[in-house]
């Protein structure tokens, strides 16, 4: 009996003991500077798969086997902390903030590492560096704010895109638009506008190749890598962010004349109205006294243009954001409306973004989901960027100033007065005046007016991804993605107006759609391997990846359109063959797909020595057969200085690494789809249809390969207030697609082969310091630099040829300009005077002519229109609730082709259009020391044109103050609350005459300029 | 939970198996014509033939002639957008307006070579098959001598046996860098192709749109003409003639240019849309006037018995003083609507006055003024024949009788180049514009066009015309 109590004593002994193998652990994780509860941070027992997330209070409780030994707490932006786990059930752990760069995370292809083990150049940029910026465009908000990352914005129009230049031009002939990845999967730089740069919460932007080469084939130009919010477990947190402003013009500077002084010119040119009604035109049949009052009156018509065109443009943007969730499943939702009238009548960009992100883990399991959906609505002005008359910004300048565009009934009346069943719109006859202008600004304004260039964009991008443990650090994980485009763009030319009379077809106004439709699949999956273990730490990627895009392209133009049924395609007249309004129609699709195998290894040791290796190998059905399949691969190093012996004690030093690496990408975006194929195309013989040859084909068809190396230093110092990165690096890529001149005898103008090499050599450094930095008061200075030597090394077997008004030629950067050397004014004929060229060395040999010819005469000797060096550099003041930021951008050592003054500063054609006020010197006989040739002498395209475009411009300055907390606990709504105004694009310094120097090419052509913005804004969180 | 893993477990298999399929990137493209395919049958050869018919841009003759001669006048609402250059003789190898003909022509050089390579392989084995083939290859062959023959128009410095010619193409190569024949190998090239052309199409061809027997004939007298070789160029328009020798009168004449009748038309190329019309060269469809007829052209004619005043020039009335009021009323438009109209190539009254300038040069004085006084006498209402004493005399009313019938039609430059004969303008045509020059020299660089700056570019040994 006592044997059997004793042993069932033991037994109850030994089964408590087992149950209390389990214990519950709880505790609360705090901020250690403010005491403040973390949301969202990560508790586990070391080497265990399950963990807790902390709640809103910060507050944890998560199961623990009787024998766990460590407790790992983490969260992004603190130093982790390990802590022993006591007899204790209830712990109280206080993160310390890390605000130094080695908290960074940095997202490398398909990974994300900390900045400590990062072997690659990266630039991250976070979400508050460009939210809420007043530009709709994703792309400009960047200016500036990365060394190296040049944004070429070709318009300042709403709705419209700008591109981004990593490093200089890779690419001869095609582009140097990099790879942009949301979410693992790759999206167009052109659909942008339609989406809400507000949702993205950091921004990589990987520039070196091995980083890049885990894209392979696509990361020739460099990637940008966006990753976007994601939801904090806690309570369900409501944000409502409301912005309003206006848009302003910029300053011009083109200094046009007025009407007596363009009578003047004019009159001394003998041509044009000032000549017609001069004193001095004895030849006139016009009587003196009438040509002296019809000279009299016009001179005092002064026609505004400017304000007849532009207007200040009104801007707002409002957006609720969501986020919470629990600790296994977590939200993150946002919508946004974003309206902004540009500042040229007609153009702007209406836009409706939403997003949805949700996380959900249990256990081993992770899923998540990325969804959103944009939907977006631009008008554009006519002729953007073109040399045309319809453009207005240039009918603002040609026009001339005595041009009245309003007939007395208030009319618009343009050149047109043939009736064609409408009304004449000019029913001008001597017994009305006289009409001494063709009416260029008139045209313009009507056409603005009755006619419609619309963008309508829907894009919905949907990625679903899956991450399984199956074992201690290996994980099974899968990205799916769909990516859907619809563009119309929608062209409609009203019946009736000045613009739709000249409508070929029918003369009756023009409706059409171009609609593009593309659908784009990304499906990547493979294993993942993280492990630490002693002094060793290794993560291993193994990815199968496949994407496959398809286009389909469709547009159609009818004409005869009813007056009563504008914008719409019910009003197009059906086409016969005896109402010359048959309508056209056209079309096509295209696909291309991509199919690779990734691996990427990643080993520290003893936290001070990172070696990485990746390997891509891609293939894709751009490329013949033969040259199908390609590998691409990069290593790199990373030595961190300061956890070795002889720093590690060093206070000033708190980080110091040193990064190199080497690797191979490509650059795929720049092949078209089947540009190898030699085919045969439609064509159509006034209706009955034909075969003819499209391309010449070439069966050596392939990529363009980029070798590169990079050596960077990370250095942080002075209690991590003074922070610098610096990286130098030099890239080569071959193959360049050059369009080798073919010799118009063999039917084709050009073929596209793979033979020139161009290299990128550069220096780039980000420097930031905070002068102080106390509890309340915090003053960061930062700059960004980057100077890059674009040279190009070879062409193959083609032999230099010219690019627009530039040439592409060995030892030239690939945007030297050629022309004809300007040598000024003949001082006795007033004839403009050409630089004579030696044919050997092909330089000027400083002896002039005035014939000109610019087969013979035109040199490399005017500088280039990609700026070497550029930057940034701005401050930021904290203080208490207060917050002053602000940036200036830089570009210096390039100049652009002012196209804009060869029509307003010409010789010959100052009786058609207004000209600059320095025309007023022109040579004269007795005015013989002037650098304007002689009025009627011939205008030629010269370095007269070519104009020195380096600028300053102060691009933001943000003023924003915190409610303080107290207030906000008052009003028992709010959790916080924020104020905050916005000047961008404030003031420009530059010699650059035309409206604006920021551009993406080589020429000025009256293109729509950057607005200046003011906005102010609350952000208020319940 | 289990129901999670096992959805989880299918999509990574799906993805997997989908991402290992060579198929995603094996594509072929839906919107083109692979080459091996393209010209397999009869019908792929005649519609590889209508592919060289649809670049044949022969109006593009018409305006560089017209612009950079005494022909037309700039217009008072030309605001000096187009042809300037042209217009004022000052031009370099870089202006595109004076060179496209020779990057036009050639690219239908080549579709003609690679469709008559191709045509080598086309089985025919019926006989109405093998005449189908025949004539096809014919048209082909006639369009490569018209071809060859206009280049020698445009770039040939002088048009004499020992002057350059143009670079002679008979197949394919992309990447050849050639040289230029002389004017008598491209003009022995011509000639051949004509001869073959002529024997393959038979006579029952009859379409306008394309090259039937008479067409070659007559362009084979006109290339005869530029190459001076006076005997043929009687023979062959007398055998243009007799397929198709009627003058329009009257009414009929003025139909012609509304493409209401066509007897006089030996070859003409179909258009159907408003859209780069050759109307719109002189006038806009705002109705802006760039071109005028020049007051030398509009004097030349009598404006009460000369049915071609009315047919070419229009004074509109009911313009604005300030505005142009003489409009080109050739090529004006089928109709309201339809304001296009087919492009003439060749007519019958060219063939006339080409007989009439031949048998001059041969001395046949009387048979060369019949020609001539046919022609007027088609033209003029109450027109007595005229006779010549000199071959002198004779010439000079033949190149005015050109100067008056082929007006807008792209001769009068090539015309007075082949006579090496000065451009002279009228006083009151060089008044409107800025600077306009009067006189453009037999000496003068820019009476001879270069070859395109691109050209020069991409085959640095070509020869370049004298002055460029």
């Amino acid at each position: 009996m006592k044997k059997l109590l004793q042993s069932l004593f033991m037994f109850l002994l030994i089964a408590s003991t087992a149950m209390a193998q389990n214990r519950t652990i709880t505790g609360t994780v705090t901020d250690k500077a403010d005491g403040k509860p973390i949301p969202g941070v990560t508790v586990r027992v070391q080497g265990s798969q399950g963990g807790a997330v902390t709640t809103e209070s910060g507050s944890f409780s998560l199961n623990a086997s009787a024998d766990a030994k460590n407790l790992i707490v983490s969260y992004i932006g603190y130093v982790s902390q390990t802590l022993p786990i006591t007899s204790s059930n209830t712990y109280r752990i206080s993160l310390v903030s890390d605000n130094n760069t080695l908290s960074e995370i940095v997202v490398t292809g398909y990974t994300q590492t900390s900045k400590v083990r990062n072997v690659s150049a990266a630039s991250v940029i976070s979400n508050s560096q460009i939210a809420n910026i007043p530009q709709p465009n994703f792309t400009t908000r960047l200016q500036g704010q990365a060394p190296g990352v040049n944004v070429l914005s070709g318009t300042g129009q709403p709705g419209s895109n700008a591109s981004i230049r990593i490093r200089g031009s890779n690419s001869i002939g095609g582009g140097s638009t990099p790879l942009y990845v949301i979410d693992g999967i790759a999206v167009d730089e052109a659909t942008f506008s339609t989406m809400n740069p507000n949702d993205y919460e950091s921004i990589s932007i990987l520039k070196d190749a091995s980083a890049t080469a885990l894209y392979g084939s696509r990361g020739g130009n460099g990637v940008v890598v966006i990753k976007t919010r994601r939801g904090v477990a806690g309570k369900v947190k409501v944000g409502y962010n409301v912005q309003g402003g206006v848009d302003l013009r910029t300053q011009s500077k083109f200094d046009m004349m007025n009407s007596s002084q363009l009578l003047a010119l004019q009159e001394q040119g003998k041509a044009g109205a000032g000549w017609t009604y001069s004193a001095l035109n004895t030849a006139s049949t016009i009587p003196a006294a009438r040509r002296a009052a019809i000279r009299d009156s016009l001179s005092n018509i002064n026609t505004n243009w400017d304000d007849i065109f532009f207007r200040d443009g009104k801007f707002q943007q409002h957006e609720v954001t969501a986020s919470g969730g629990s600790e296994q499943t977590r939200f993150f939702s946002s919508f946004n409306y974003y309206d902004q009238q540009g500042i040229a009548l007609r153009s702007n960009l209406n836009r409706y973004t939403m997003r949805l992100n949700v996380d959900h883990t249990s256990g081993r399991l992770n899923l998540g989901i990325q969804s959103n959906l944009g939907w977006s609505k631009s008008n554009f002005i006519e002729s953007e960027a073109g040399v045309a008359l319809a453009n207005p910004f240039a009918a603002v300048y040609l026009a001339l100033p005595w041009e009245n565009p309003y007939g007395p009934d208030g009319r618009i009346l343009t050149s047109n007065n043939t009736t064609n069943g409408f009304r004449p719109f000019n029913p001008y006859t001597s017994a009305n005046g006289v009409l001494a202008d063709s009416r260029l600004g008139s045209n313009a304004l009507d056409r603005l007016e009755n006619s419609t260039l619309k963008t309508d964009q829907i894009k919905s991008t949907v990625v679903a991804n899956a991450t399984y443990e199956i074992y201690d650090g290996l994980k099974l994980t899968t990205n799916l993605g769909l990516d859907y485009r619809q563009t119309v763009q929608e062209r409609s030319i009203f019946p009736g107006s000045h613009a739709g009379v000249a409508v070929q077809n029918g003369n009756q106004g023009s409706y059409g759609n171009n609609v593009t439709r593309i659908l784009n699949l990304t499906s990547t999956s493979g294993l993942t391997y993280g492990k630490s273990w002693g002094l060793h730490e290794i993560n291993a990627n193994a990815l199968v990846e496949a994407i496959r895009n398809r286009e389909s392209l469709f547009n159609y133009n009818g004409f005869g359109i009813n007056p009563k049924l504008l914008n719409t395609p019910a009003g197009i007249t059906a086409g016969t063959n005896t109402n010359s309004m048959i309508p056209t129609v056209g079309g096509s699709k295209t696909e291309y797909g991509f199919t690779s195998f990734i691996g990427l290894v990643n080993y520290t040791y003893n936290k001070k020595y990172t070696v990485q290796g990746t390997y891509r190998y891609d293939g894709s059905s751009k490329l013949p057969e033969q040259n199908r399949w390609h590998g691409f691969y990069s290593i790199g190093a990373n030595w961190n200085i300061k956890q070795e012996d002889f720093l590690s004690q060093s206070n000033f030093l708190n980080t110091l690494i040193l990064r190199a690496s080497y690797g191979e990408t490509a650059t795929a975006q720049n092949q078209s789809n089947f540009g190898y194929l030699p085919t045969y195309g439609n064509v159509s013989y006034a209706g009955v249809s034909g075969i003819a040859p499209a391309t010449p084909g070439n069966p050596d068809y392939d990529w363009e390969y980029t070798k590169g190396l990079n050596v960077g230093v990370d250095f942080a110092g002075w209690n991590n207030r003074l922070r610098v990165t610096t990286e130098v690096y030099r890239t080569n890529t071959k193959n360049n697609f050059i369009s080798q001149q073919l010799s118009l005898t063999s039917g084709f103008g050009s073929l596209s082969i793979n033979a020139g090499s161009i290299r990128n050599t550069g220096v780039e450094a980000n420097v930031s310091v905070d002068v102080l930095a106390t509890k309340d008061f915090v003053w960061t200075l930062n700059a960004n630099i980057a100077y890059n030597k674009n040279v190009i090394t070879d062409l193959g077997q083609a032999t230099e040829y010219p690019a627009g008004t530039s040439i592409i030629r060995v030892g030239l950067p690939k945007g030297a300009h050629y022309t004809v050397g300007y040598a000024g004014v003949d001082p006795a004929t007033g004839d403009p005077l050409y630089y004579n060229v030696d044919p050997i060395t092909k330089e000027s040999n400083g002896t002039t002519t005035n014939v000109y010819n610019a087969a013979t005469q035109s040199t490399a000797q005017w500088g280039t229109y990609e700026a070497p060096t550029s930057g940034g550099f701005g401050t930021s003041i904290r203080y208490k609730g207060f917050n002053l930021s602000t940036l200036f951008v830089f570009f210096q050592g390039f100049s652009m082709f002012n196209n804009e003054s060869f029509f307003l500063s010409s010789t010959t054609q100052f009786s058609a259009y207004n000209q600059q006020t320095r025309m007023a010197n022109a040579w004269t006989p007795t005015n013989t020391n002037t650098n304007i040739a002689r009025l009627g002498s011939s205008r030629q395209f010269s370095s007269f044109d070519i104009e020195d475009a380096s600028f300053i411009r102060w691009r933001n300055l943000t003023l924003s103050y915190d409610i303080p907390q107290a207030w906000i606990n008052k009003t028992k709504l709010l959790s916080s609350a924020r104020i905050y105004a916005m000047g961008q694009n404030i003031g420009t310094w530059t010699k650059w005459s035309g409206f604006d120097p920021e551009n993406n090419n080589n020429i000025a052509q009256f293109k729509y300029p950057a607005p200046r913005n003011f906005s102010l804004g609350v952000q208020v969180n319940f | 939970m289990k129901n999670i893993n096992k959805i989880v477990g299918l999509m990574l298999l799906t993805s997997i198996v989908l991402t290992s399929c060579e198929k995603n990137i094996d594509l072929k493209p839906t919107d083109t014509i692979s080459n091996e395919t393209a010209i397999q049958s009869l019908d792929d050869l005649d519609r590889a033939t209508i592919g060289a018919y649809s670049n044949l841009q022969y109006q593009q003759a018409f305006y560089a002639n017209t612009i950079m001669a005494d022909e037309a006048r700039w217009g008072i609402d030309n605001l000096s957008r187009n042809f300037g250059l042209a217009y004022r003789w000052d031009f370099d190898s870089g202006s595109g307006d004076v060179t496209a003909a020779w990057g036009t022509m050639y690219n239908v050089i080549d579709r003609v070579n690679r469709a008559l390579a191709s045509a080598e392989n086309i089985p025919a084995n019926s006989t109405a098959d093998v005449a189908t083939k025949n004539r096809l290859r014919g048209e082909l062959l006639a369009i490569r001598a018209m071809a060859h023959a206009e280049l020698l128009r445009w770039f040939a410095p002088r048009y004499e046996n020992d002057q350059l010619g143009v670079v002679i193409m008979l197949q394919t190569s992309i990447l050849g860098k050639p040289q230029r024949s002389t004017f008598a190998q491209v003009m022995g090239q011509v000639n051949a192709d004509f001869a073959q052309a002529d024997a393959l199409i038979p006579a029952s061809f009859t379409d306008i749109f394309r090259i039937t027997k008479p067409a070659v004939a007559a362009l084979r007298a006109r290339a005869a003409l530029y190459a001076k070789d006076w005997t043929n160029a009687v023979t062959y328009a007398n055998a243009a003639i007799a397929a198709k020798g009627t003058l329009a009168t009257g009414a009929d004449y003025a139909g012609i240019w509304t493409d209401a009748n066509t007897s006089e038309n030996y070859f003409q190329l179909r258009r159907n849309s408003n859209t780069g019309s050759v109307r719109t060269y002189w006038t806009d469809d705002n109705t802006d006037v760039f071109f005028s007829p020049s007051y030398k052209l509009i004097d030349s004619y009598n404006a009460v018995t000369d049915v071609r005043y009315n047919a070419f020039i229009f004074k509109d009335g009911t313009v604005a003083a300030s505005r142009e009021s003489w409009k080109v009323n050739k090529y004006s438009g089928q109709s309201t609507t339809n304001r296009f109209n087919n492009v003439k190539v060749i007519r019958t009254s060219e063939m006339y006055l080409i007989l009439a300038e031949a048998n001059a040069e041969l001395n046949q004085l009387g048979t060369g003024a019949t020609a001539l006084n046919a022609v007027r006498k088609a033209r003029i209402t109450g027109y007595v024949d005229q006779t010549f004493a000199t071959k002198d005399a004779l010439i000079d009313a033949v190149m005015l009788e050109r100067y008056k019938e082929l007006a807008f039609e792209g001769h009068r430059f090539f015309d007075l180049r082949r006579r090496q004969l000065p451009v002279v303008r009228d006083d009151r045509d060089i008044t409107i514009g800025a600077a306009v020059p009067k006189t453009l020299a037999t000496t003068n660089r820019n009476y001879i066009l270069p070859i395109p700056l691109a050209e020069k570019f991409a085959n640095p040994e070509i020869q370049q015309n004298p002055g460029y």
